[in-house]
């Protein structure tokens, strides 16, 4: 941000930016509540706001730069479709009582019930969580990217994983059968889950 | 699984399971070349796309800073080219008329003209894509039918929107708001996009049907595992209810009736059945239909005593809360 640099230098270094970023700013507004049908725009925009304020990207910083654009990206979609939602609890795509029948539980569905989960917790908890789980940032370097104490980044991430693991294991208790399980585990790749890990 | 964070880690494998899904999520090619090219990084894509990535992120992410210290003025000048050639089909043709008309329409009618264009700056890429298809297994089981599928299908059914967008460029953030603001066209081409792979059912969404036809053909030497069925249903049933709760957003009720209806053929117990019954009684009740409003939701109240969304459903019911 020191130098202005030149006009045709500037457009390189965003073009950079946009082909080193894309799925991470992809991830991080779908992870943040923007559905997967208006993905794409909300990337886009996160990537035409970094274009307006180039001069205002630190170098080093493009991550946190454009993850803060795309929270509130994120924010801004979420209050356009969800005004109706959010005046209410969240919403509940497994609340169906009716049995799963032989429902592959693949990694599009488990994405499902990732955005559902992570919908549930307050944005910032939601924030450092996908930061930390999906990103795999460590929490220095998160507490860097939100320009928050490390000792924040701790305690937010401890509460977000508790209410994640809560949340998952109450929307899995609606899924519970040995099929479903199976199926899941096959999958992700994962080891079978155990029916009752640690509580 | 590597503990990036030293404490606390999810020790629950659900837990784990729903992050690792999370992380092998990236954006699909397709819609990644329509980005590039709606942000007139044409001459980048190029150049990452003749690397022929596997994930042109992965690789464009260590080759960033070459591209941006020797980028190659060649590729610049072909972008360059390319942009202004279909900028000025684009423009010449339909420009105005397309971007009025495909909101309207986000079918199959408005694809001609701007595919071509808007297509152009990715073609390469788009093939090469498809040719450096073999991934790793693991991390993209599930992710791979979907995305070649997309990867084909999607240049129809994005481009009405995108040629929107590119012809725009120039004005970033109206194109931006614009598409933020009226989903319309996006939403259309990505529930096509989205029911692509999910030939196994192709009486649902009307509009999409075409292009899953299409898209069929094309995308079947590609893939090199066949789709699984249940989860392109339910990416198909997610699209539907999308689509529905889009329309609704937009005050197109009868785009959202229509999109509840061909839920409630294709899926009549589908995962989201109850999301689909709460959509269905926002419209009845948007529609001035209070009667109706109030029935329906004694009858979701009934079924889903205990659901999220009782609470709202029992205001319609006029019900205490």
């Amino acid at each position: 941000m020191a130098t202005r640099p030149a006009p045709c230098e500037t457009e390189k270094r965003f073009e950079a930016l946009v082909v080193a970023h894309a799925d991470f700013v992809f991830r991080s507004v779908r992870r943040l509540g923007v559905p997967d049908s208006l993905a794409d725009d909300a990337t886009q925009q996160v990537f035409l706001t970094a274009r307006k304020r180039f001069d205002a990207i630190t170098a080093g910083r493009e991550k946190a730069f454009l993850f803060g654009v795309a929270t509130n990206v994120a924010s801004h979609v979420r209050r356009t479709l969800g005004r109706r939602r959010e005046t209410d609890e969240p919403s509940e795509p497994l609340a169906d009582p009716r049995p799963l029948q032989d429902a592959a539980l693949d990694a599009e569905r488990a994405r499902v019930l990732l955005d559902h989960v992570l919908g549930t917790l307050p944005i910032e908890l939601r924030a450092v969580l996908v930061l930390a789980e999906i990103e795999e940032m460590t929490m220095a370097e998160i507490a860097e990217l939100l320009s928050i104490p490390a000792g924040t980044v701790a305690s937010r991430l401890r509460r977000a994983r508790e209410a994640f693991h809560d949340e998952a294991r109450r929307v899995r208790a609606r899924i519970d059968r040995p099929s479903a399980r199976a199926l899941f585990a096959a999958s992700v790749g994962g080891p079978t889950l155990s029916t009752e890990a640690s509580r | 699984m590597s503990d990036p964070v030293s404490t606390d880690s999810p020790n629950d494998e659900l837990d784990r399971a729903l992050f690792a899904a999370g992380r092998d999520e990236s954006m699909p090619s397709a819609r990644k070349n329509a980005l590039f090219a709606s942000l007139g990084v044409g001459a980048g894509v190029a150049a990452a796309g003749a690397l022929s990535a596997t994930k042109v992120a992965t690789v464009a992410a260590g080759t960033s800073t070459a591209l941006g210290a020797s980028a190659p003025s060649v590729a610049t000048k072909v972008g360059v080219a390319i942009f202004a050639k279909w900028l000025v089909v684009g423009v010449g043709c339909v420009a105005l008329a397309s971007v009025a008309t495909i909101a309207l329409h986000p079918g199959p009618l408005a694809a001609p003209a701007p595919t071509s264009s808007a297509h152009l700056p990715t073609d390469s890429v788009g093939s090469s894509a498809h040719a450096a298809s073999p991934r790793a297994p693991a991390a993209t089981a599930a992710g791979t039918p979907h995305e070649n599928a997309s990867a084909s299908a999607a240049p129809p059914t994005n481009a009405p929107a995108k040629a929107a967008l590119a012809t725009a460029v120039h004005e970033p953030t109206n194109a931006a708001t614009r598409t933020l603001t009226a989903p319309t066209t996006v939403t259309g081409a990505n529930a096509a996009r989205v029911a692509a792979p999910a030939l196994d059912d192709p009486r649902s969404a009307p509009e999409p049907t075409t292009v899953g036809a299409t898209a069929g053909p094309s995308a079947a030497p590609t893939g090199e595992t066949p789709p699984k069925s249940r989860s392109s249903s339910l990416v198909e049933e997610l699209a539907l209810v999308d689509a529905a709760r889009t329309a609704l957003l937009r005050g197109s009720l009868a785009e959202a009736d229509a999109a509840l209806t061909s839920h409630g053929k294709t899926f009549p117990s589908g995962l989201l059945a109850e999301e689909a019954a709460v959509l269905r009684i926002d419209v009845l009740s948007r529609r001035g239909d209070h009667g109706g409003a109030k029935r329906a939701a004694l009858a979701f109240l009934a079924t889903y005593p205990s659901s999220a969304h009782a609470k709202r459903m029992r205001s319609y019911a006029g019900e205490p809360k």
